[in-house]
């Protein structure tokens, strides 16, 4: 009885061991494999750049437009943004912009959507992007940022809707992305 | 350059201080565990500063380095005076074997590398940006908790989910706050350290556990910052809770031949961590205590040999207050959880029971393909934990063992029941959460599986 038990015990510390040793080759693998996917720059980047340098490589081309609405649109403001195609990838890019232009509040055509737990699934949510939610009576000093496919600055398409479109200003117009503010009433 | 370097040196070094000082309070030294010390003393710290960050911002105090960080140095200097009275002999320092210190240098090089790499890149996207920086940016910018505070993180729905606990937000605002602004990629520093911290808690737990060339050997199994899935290359709080658990497990080891209160102490630090950092870390931390409750109940020389007087279950507040300052939160602000307050209007369990013959068997599958036999996601370590537990369950419940072993278990099916009950759509889940969640077990599985190994096979085991 007791050399069965020690015999299971033995399969047991056999297998765990096999086990542990098949991890433990994989790991003395990627140990080596992990590093090598960067390169020198990519080190030389990580330690050496300024953080607007780490933000232009996270979400490249979109910078300029960011860095005008940090500088024509007050914290307390509030930021409309939407793109004028529909497409998953900017709608990414809603989140990205949301984070990078706080604490002034970005709405998107779907925020009041995606305050409800779950919308995010909805299919239609993709439709909502080129839907522009500025409401009338925006306060001045508010921002709105319109994303574009690429050289579509000057179009129609990429200029705020008909709400006090004459107050629009165009602060930065990019390749991929205008930025405008409401001016006051005259 | 040098500017940054020093506030960086600083978001980590005060918080490492701070941990330390109080730690020798405990009565626990340096000489005690040369190599896990240093990730002991961070995670003390970081839950002080936490929790200091947060008493600043309810007193409604300036948020700004001249005040934090003086104050914080006093709270250390203060502890280290406490500590005096202590007057427990220290250990005298075991010297590191060669083969774990260069395994530990060389797993600790790769780490820095791959979370530096990282940060070339802000923090834009996912989790890390809409739910860990949002909550910190909206608490730095208001410069303190009110009312206001619950409004800001649901305004225009800038905080993907506000009800998640607050350590990482907290210490990301105390990166800001040395750092003077909300920056986008520094307030993942502090919580990128308890990655590099793993490595020296399981390297310190491995240690004592096996003999130290296969100790090396294994060092790397239970290392987040070795998984091939990036799990580690943001600013999540899926590491916190790794290393809250695995810091639990080890202390409890500890605990459980030295009786010793402090011990108990590190056990509770390491389930606060875990609870403080994720609601899967308060799930954790509940199973342990519930395992270690079974264990006591189920070896009475155990529990009247560990627990003398019932004073010694006061450890439990920690992670209790951690628990319980969540909740507090999400009352007062009005912050909910989706998975609780589903948009189906109904609650989890009848869900999970609902769901349970459609979705047991996909999730099954994707828990064996992504989890159990995936060796680049979790090297096998959950497969051999479940193994040692079908094979040899003597050896893997056996005596203080049993508690780890169970909390393990537990986490296995509570995991697993949250993806059945869930209400968003499986796939969508399973795709973005069945690696971060089981990855929070990876560590603690790895040093239980340690000492099954050390008992099965006794030429492994460390030396007396």
């Amino acid at each position: 009885m007791r050399s069965t038990a020690r015999s299971t015990a033995s399969a047991a510390g056999v297998a765990l061991a096999a086990i542990l040793g098949v991890g433990a080759a994989s790991v003395a693998v990627d140990a080596v494999r992990i590093p090598l996917r960067a390169s020198l720059d990519d080190r030389a980047a990580a330690w050496t750049s300024s953080e607007h340098d780490r933000v232009e490589r996270a979400i490249a081309g979109l910078t300029p437009a960011i860095d005008a609405v940090r500088a024509s649109v007050s914290a307390d403001a509030s930021v409309w943004a939407w793109s004028t195609t529909e497409n998953a990838g900017i709608y990414d890019l809603f989140f990205q912009l949301q984070t990078l232009v706080y604490p002034r509040a970005l709405w998107t055509p779907d925020s009041a959507a995606r305050l409800a737990p779950g919308a995010i699934w909805n299919p239609g949510f993709v439709a909502l992007m080129t839907r522009p939610s500025i409401p009338s009576g925006a306060p001045p000093g508010s921002g709105a940022i319109v994303l574009h496919l690429p050289g579509e600055e000057d179009a129609p398409s990429a200029s705020p809707p008909a709400v006090d479109r004459g107050r629009w200003r165009a602060v930065r117009r990019t390749p991929i992305a205008n930025v405008f503010v409401l001016d006051a009433a005259p | 350059m040098i500017e940054t370097a020093l506030r960086i040196a600083v978001v980590l070094l005060v918080p490492f201080a701070v941990g330390a000082a109080c730690l020798r309070v405990f009565g626990h030294r340096r000489s005690d565990d040369a190599l896990a010390w240093p990730a002991w003393s961070y995670v003390t710290g970081a839950l002080v500063t936490g929790g200091a960050v947060a008493s600043w911002a309810h007193l409604g105090l300036p948020l700004r380095a001249a005040g934090l960080v003086p104050a914080l140095v006093a709270v250390a200097a203060g502890a280290f005076l406490l500590s005096l009275r202590n007057s427990r002999e220290p250990r005298p320092t075991q010297r590191t074997p060669w083969p774990l210190v260069v395994a530990v240098a060389a797993l600790a090089a790769v780490t820095i590398d791959r979370l530096a790499v990282v940060d070339a890149r802000a923090v834009i996207r996912g989790d890390e940006a809409q739910i860990w920086a949002a909550k910190a940016k909206v608490l730095f910018h208001l410069g303190r908790i009110d009312e206001r505070f619950g409004e800001n993180a649901k305004r225009a729905g800038f905080v993907l989910h506000p009800d998640y606990p607050a350590l990482n937000p907290l210490l990301q605002v105390w990166a800001f706050v040395v750092w003077g602004g909300a920056s986008d990629v520094v307030g993942r520093i502090p919580i990128q350290a308890f990655t590099l911290a793993v490595v020296f808690a399981l390297a310190g737990a491995l240690r004592r556990t096996l003999r130290p060339g296969v100790a090396a050997a294994c060092l790397g199994l239970g290392l987040p910052s070795l998984a091939v899935p990036p799990i580690v290359e943001t600013a999540d709080s899926d590491v916190m809770v790794a290393l809250g658990l695995l810091l639990a497990f080890d202390a409890w080891t500890s605990f459980a031949a030295s009786a010793e209160g402090r011990d108990l102490a590190r056990a509770a630090i390491g389930l606060a961590l875990a609870a403080g950092s994720k609601h899967e870390g308060e799930l954790l931390a509940v199973v342990s205590v519930a395992a270690g409750a079974v264990a006591m109940a189920r070896d009475r020389e155990l529990r009247r040999r560990l627990f003398p007087t019932p004073l010694r279950l006061s450890w439990l507040a920690l992670p209790a207050a951690a628990i319980g300052g969540t909740w507090l939160a999400n009352f007062l602000h009005g912050f909910s959880n989706d998975l609780v307050s589903n948009p189906t209007g109904k609650p989890f369990w009848v869900l999970a029971f609902a769901q349970l013959p459609d979705r047991a068997a996909p999730v099954a599958r994707a828990f064996a393909g992504e989890i159990l036999l995936d060796v680049g996601a979790t090297r096998l370590v959950l497969l051999a934990f479940l193994a040692t537990c079908v094979l040899a369950p003597r050896v893997a419940f056996a005596g203080a063992r049993l508690a780890p072993a169970l909390a393990l278990l537990l986490a296995i099916g509570v995991e697993l029941l949250v993806f059945v009950g869930s209400y968003a759509p499986l796939e969508w889940h399973l795709s973005t959460a069945l690696l971060r969640v089981f990855s929070q077990l990876v560590p603690a599985a790895s040093l239980v599986n340690a000492q099954a190994l050390a008992t099965l096979v006794p030429r492994f085991a460390a030396p007396a």
